[in-house]
């Protein structure tokens, strides 16, 4: 178990493309890290680098106490799991978890013993003389894991391993990798696009954009204070709604933000709690409600401020909640390299990104699609960014 | 409603219907597939089936032009007995063989090293790739001659090299001695086949992936470990064709024989061919050259089972 340590690494292609630029990144000894990102943002490539598999153009790294810049990846005493599984197809399951031991010289019964304990832990035992040609996905998955733990490394790297799954076996292997590394408590960088993964098994995530990191922290705080535009977007299924709005301060006590033709009030606390609201007075912002911070208008309460006149284009019953797609007659703000990520998901119904929002309405909604609705705004739960510079406005 | 109403019994009409069509469909399909293949199974059977039968025929009857009182007579295995006690079959079968295992071997180890250097990423390797390739083109006549030349102990240019460099082996008269005919002949023939095996090897190469050897790398293999644990065990299936192919062809050999020693000095570079060669054309003992012919189809046989077994993927 080692901690590792990102010190401005940066990676330029020779044809000058630039994968990752001054990543600085810590990771705690035995912590989940996740890299998370849309397709190209240099997460992998950063995963690589530590790997030792792609050379470092610049920076720094740590594994442990040692600097690994240029240590060739067997001397960096880390194991990997790579998005095809990257299995030995002649080999059997056994062979294939042994294989590392057996580079390093491992007498062979303790081979014998440290490969049957792997597939024991892993669910493997009636499947080790098979080849990896006869095993389902989520089998050649365990072995692929069973290779990574059976070295008992100080690190673990994971370049989306989940992602050749199918979805129902993709969120039972989900949970059983993030348990078995509990278990075994060993350091670890997870690469995915997928924010769902992210959010659900990193201690930490890490938000990649084309080569730069956007934030790190824990998945909630990502969730609840997303320093920029692009993370409000990029984490939250259904994603963010965002707005570009004009905000108007009176005085020093409350405002309000005009959405297209509608008027948002915001009580005082919602501008002293974001003194950096002040110097956006009558100034264009971009404002980020999610879609659980929208709920339905039932009468009784008529509170002026926090409401909001929509159309119903489409609701979505899930069961447990239902997702209201609505039209608020402002166009969404478009966030660069969000849309493709967050339809790559899935989760949005792509007809409707674009044009609209999404609130997350109750079970038992009544709303109809076609008819007009009031929203009511949780304001206190507002975001607010730059639309210039997309950092989110705090004080 | 009225939609989903008459979905049903659309989907039920197709499922009763659709195996008899399919069965319909079926037999069309075979009796195309017939029709396709049918071009190619009757010239094969023209060109390999009935010169096969045809020798089986002659080699048991007495089919010799300069002994025409027996033309066409019932022989027997006697075209077969002679062959078997003959000594000049048994000193042409090992020379074959030998020279099969050593030229086999020796390209392969070249070829597995060219393949490997052809795989890596280096600027200009499409040309080189398709350079490579040129040796196999060139036809076994001219590429015969061409080496003829290349080891004619005044103006072959082997000769000056070996002689500019101050190497050993200058002023040889190759093509007079039994072993220096044989590594001119060795040369010749890997000089025209080493490509294609390298190319058979290649897109064995190519089949496996990156992620495997990076696994390898991550694994703490070295380049050598790599090569042994990875490399040859994935290959193994084209170098199983590449083997047969060789294999027989080089146990065939005869076009750069003829060309370059006519099987001399004396009888030293005969191999089976020539020898077959020489009792069709020469002694025109067609029963006899029969004989030889069916044993070559047998031996090549076995030879091609031999490699695919010893070679078998252990799956």
């Amino acid at each position: 178990m080692s901690a590792v340590e990102l010190d401005c690494v940066a990676k330029v292609y020779p044809n000058g493309t630039v994968a990752v630029s001054e990543l600085s990144l810590s990771v705690d000894d035995g912590e989940f890290m996740v890299l998370v990102g849309p397709s190209g943002c240099g997460k992998t490539t950063a995963l690589r680098m530590v790997a030792g598999l792609e050379e470092i153009t610049s920076g720094t790294i740590r594994i442990g106490d040692r600097t690994v810049n240029q240590l060739a990846p067997k001397d960096r005493d880390i194991a990997m799991v790579f998005q095809n599984y990257a299995l030995y197809p002649h080999m059997t399951v056994a062979a294939n978890i042994g294989f590392p031991l057996q580079l390093h010289g491992v007498p062979k019964d303790e081979i014998a013993r440290r490969v049957d304990e792997a597939a024991t832990l892993l669910g493997l035992e009636q499947l080790v003389d098979r080849k990896p040609g006869q095993l389902s996905g989520g089998q050649r998955q365990r072995v692929a894991m069973g290779r990574a733990i059976v070295r008992e490394p100080s690190l673990f790297l994971m370049d989306e391993p989940l992602s050749n799954l199918d979805a129902k076996l993709r969120v039972q292997m989900r949970a059983e990798v993030a348990r078995l590394q509990q278990r075994v408590g060993v350091t670890t960088i997870y690469v995915t696009h997928d924010q769902t993964e992210a959010m659900t098994m990193g201690d930490r995530v890490a938000v990649m954009r084309a080569g730069l990191l956007e934030q790190v922290d824990t998945p909630q705080a990502l969730y609840d204070d997303p320093d920029s535009l692009f993370v409000g977007a990029f984490i939250g299924s259904p994603s963010m709604n965002l707005y570009q709005a004009r905000l108007d301060i009176s005085g020093n006590a409350s405002g309000s933000i005009e959405l297209g033709g509608q008027k948002l009030g915001l009580p005082a606390d919602v501008l002293t709690s974001r003194p950096g609201l002040q110097r956006y007075k009558g100034r264009p912002v971009v404002v980020g409600i999610r879609p659980e911070d929208l709920s339905e208008e039932d009468g009784r309460s008529e509170s002026d401020g926090g409401r909001l006149k929509a159309d119903v284009l489409l609701v979505e019953a899930l069961g447990s909640e239902s997702l209201v797609h609505f039209d608020l007659g402002v166009p969404i703000f478009e966030v660069e390299g969000t849309r493709s990520a967050v339809e790559d998901q899935g989760d949005v119904a792509p007809h409707l990104a674009g044009i609209g929002g999404t609130a997350r309405f109750g079970p038992r909604t009544t709303v109809a699609v076609g008819t007009a609705i009031g929203l009511r705004v949780g304001t206190a739960r507002l975001h607010f960014f730059d639309p210039a510079d997309g950092r989110a406005i705090r004080d | 409603m009225t939609t989903t109403t008459t979905a049903p019994p659309a989907r039920r009409f197709r499922l009763s219907w659709s195996p008899r069509g399919g069965s319909d469909r079926l037999r069309a399909d075979r009796r195309l597939g017939y029709l396709l293949v049918a071009p190619a199974v009757v010239s094969l059977l023209a060109v390999t089936g009935y010169p096969l039968l045809y020798n089986l025929w002659n080699s048991f009857h007495h089919e010799n032009l300069t002994d025409a009182a027996q033309a066409h007579t019932f022989s027997g295995v006697s075209n077969y007995s002679k062959l078997f006690s003959s000594s000049d079959f048994v000193s042409s079968l090992t020379r074959t063989v030998g020279f099969m295992v050593v030229s086999v071997a020796f390209e392969t180890v070249v070829a597995v090293g060219l393949a490997l250097v052809l795989h890596k990423a280096f600027k200009g390797r499409g040309l080189v790739r398709a350079a490579v390739l040129i040796p196999w083109a060139v036809p076994t006549v001219v590429s015969a001659l061409l080496w003829k030349t290349m080891f004619d102990p005044r103006n072959g240019f082997v000769d000056y090299l070996l002689g500019v460099f101050h190497l050993p082996g200058a002023h040889t008269t190759w093509l007079a001695g039994e072993w220096t005919s044989w590594a001119a002949i060795l040369v010749a023939d890997a000089w025209k086949n080493v490509p294609f095996m390298a190319i058979i090897l290649l897109a064995g190469l190519q089949l496996i992936p990156d992620d495997v050897y990076e696994a390898a790398r991550i694994d703490g293999a070295s380049a050598w470990q790599s090569f042994r644990r990875i490399t040859l065990p994935l290959l193994k299936p084209a170098l199983v064709v590449a083997l047969v192919f060789r294999a027989l062809q080089a146990f065939l050999i005869f076009d750069v024989i003829f060309i370059m020693t006519g099987g001399g000095p004396g009888t030293t570079t005969e191999t089976l061919s020539y020898f077959n060669y020489h009792a069709f054309l020469v002694d025109t003992d067609f029963g006899f050259g029969g004989a030889i012919s069916i044993s070559l189809v047998v031996l090549s046989l076995v030879i091609a089972g031999i490699c695919t077994r010893a070679l078998r993927p252990s799956t």
